[in-house]
């Protein structure tokens, strides 16, 4: 049986492990952004309706504001910190975000991004319903909607294209 | 008063015995969707909703038995801390009892339904539970289980005894939904009515299953949810169905029979009188489109 009195907890986040304690009720998102500096999730409702601390949990989209950090044990975490290229280029998704001006305040758009990618990779050609439905549990209280769903379907575009993807000409100008 | 301490158990009879131990109670924990945020209430006061105060979490969301999808015994059986995201997408499901299906995705967010289980969102009792009008649409049964005696099934109608109180016994937990296979595929329809079309608690969630003989009704099911203190059977609507040609008209004059089982309140999400109306179209419609879905 796994019982943690001292909850000394395995975390690798973008690749790097981490050794924690934490106490057994500590959520994920207070742990990345107060223990390993990771603010790029953020704290939004704390109830998990706002989808701002979205991180992705061995390869699955969860809600870091009610996830126990204990729970999340030799887990392998993503966070927005975690998805620019090795090189330091930023994710196709990333950039079309920023050619779209899909980013008002920003609060939303870590969760968004990460939100978009997941969806991609299951569906690489989403339409536009399929985008929408995807993004339901991530709130943008700037109402840009329009604009993500833009930067989502250019990303789709052009990471369909296996070539460009990895093109060095990926890193433009925000418009 | 805190929470202490943090258990996972490896198999369901060590985490029976964990719930069995004595001392204060242990905080049964799946996907925390609904604990989480109720747990940070308990950090001002101490205590949850029902008056527990917990000092271990007992998180049951990695036991292998208590997870998937599987036939069984003439059943569909469900473990209880499969999520919402599996059971929508999973293709007996989708097949065999597609209001269950329709129901989980109808729950909160996709964020929201990869943790959410369906065995949580039976136990927190809800009212506006969107899987449970489903599951009673579905005649399904939960088997619950504890430390002494063998495992106990019960129909989901008993299940729910009061406003957010089930029939579990201190020490029991639920560890499978199960739903007859016999007759499925069936014609059924669940219905959500929210405030927006995205991550929203139901004003009225509502399902049905109507089998036909020729057009006439030879079964119908119906089950509601956030209309009365515990998500309801409308037994007089049933009745009134059956042996019934059903028509547009029928379904009307039979949907009104559901405020014999509705008790709708005033809330931040709508008036005891909207639900009602709501409660009562619902109805109607459903009947009426799974009606032409079987065949009448």
């Amino acid at each position: 049986m796994l019982t943690s009195c001292t909850n000394a907890i395995i975390l690798t986040v973008n690749g790097d492990e981490h050794m924690l304690v934490v106490e057994p009720n500590e959520l994920l998102i207070n742990v990345l952004r107060n223990e390993l500096g990771l603010t790029g999730s953020k704290y939004g409702c704390g109830t998990g309706q706002c989808g701002a601390c979205t991180v992705l949990i061995d390869g699955e989209p969860a809600l870091a504001c009610v996830t126990l950090a204990v729970a999340c044990d030799g887990k392998e975490i993503v966070t927005i910190e975690g998805i620019a290229r090795p090189d330091g280029g930023l994710h196709p998704i990333q950039e079309e975000f920023l050619g779209e001006n899909a980013v008002q305040c920003g609060f939303c758009t870590p969760g968004m991004i990460l939100m978009a990618g997941d969806l991609l990779k299951r569906n690489p050609h989403p339409t536009e319903p399929e985008i929408r439905h995807h993004i339901k549990g991530n709130i943008c209280r700037c109402t840009g909607y329009n604009g993500i769903v833009r930067a989502i379907q250019h990303a789709a575009a052009r990471m369909a294209e296996p070539a460009a993807a990895d093109g060095p000409d990926l890193v433009k100008e925000a418009r | 008063m805190k929470l202490e301490s943090y258990v996972r158990p490896a198999g369901l009879e060590e985490a029976l015995a964990v719930l069995a131990a004595p001392g204060p109670k242990a905080l049964v924990f799946a996907g925390g969707t609904d604990l989480v945020p109720m747990m940070r209430k308990m950090r001002m006061n101490g205590t949850l909703l029902n008056g527990d105060s917990p000092r271990v979490i007992l998180d049951l969301s990695k036991l292998d038995e208590l997870c998937g999808i599987r036939k069984a015994g003439g059943m569909l059986e469900i473990g209880a801390a499969t999520t919402m995201g599996v059971i929508a997408a999973d293709p007996s499901v989708k097949k065999l009892v597609p209001v269950l299906a329709a129901a989980a995705a109808s729950v909160g967010s996709p964020l929201v339904r990869n943790r959410a289980t369906l065995g949580g969102n039976l136990v927190t009792a809800s009212p506006s539970a969107d899987t449970a009008p489903a599951l009673l649409a579905a005649g399904a049964v939960v088997r619950l289980a504890g430390a002494e005696g063998g495992p106990r099934e019960l129909p989901l109608s008993e299940f729910f005894v009061a406003y957010r109180k089930t029939a579990l016994q201190p020490g029991e937990i639920v560890t499978h939904v199960l739903v007859p296979l016999a007759g499925r595929p069936v014609a059924g329809r669940f219905e959500k009515v929210g405030l927006r079309n995205a991550d929203a608690i139901s004003v009225v969630c509502a399902a049905c299953e109507i089998e036909l003989e020729g057009s006439t009704c030879r079964a119908a099911r119906i089950g509601l949810g956030a209309v009365a203190a515990v998500p309801v059977r409308a037994l007089a609507v049933e009745a009134a169905l059956l042996g019934r040609e059903i028509t547009a008209d029928v379904a009307a004059e039979c949907a009104r029979l559901v405020h014999e089982h509705i008790s709708p309140i005033d809330d931040v999400r709508a008036s005891a009188q909207y639900r009602g109306w709501v409660a009562e179209a619902v109805v109607a419609r459903m009947i009426t489109d799974t009606a032409r879905e079987a065949g009448a």
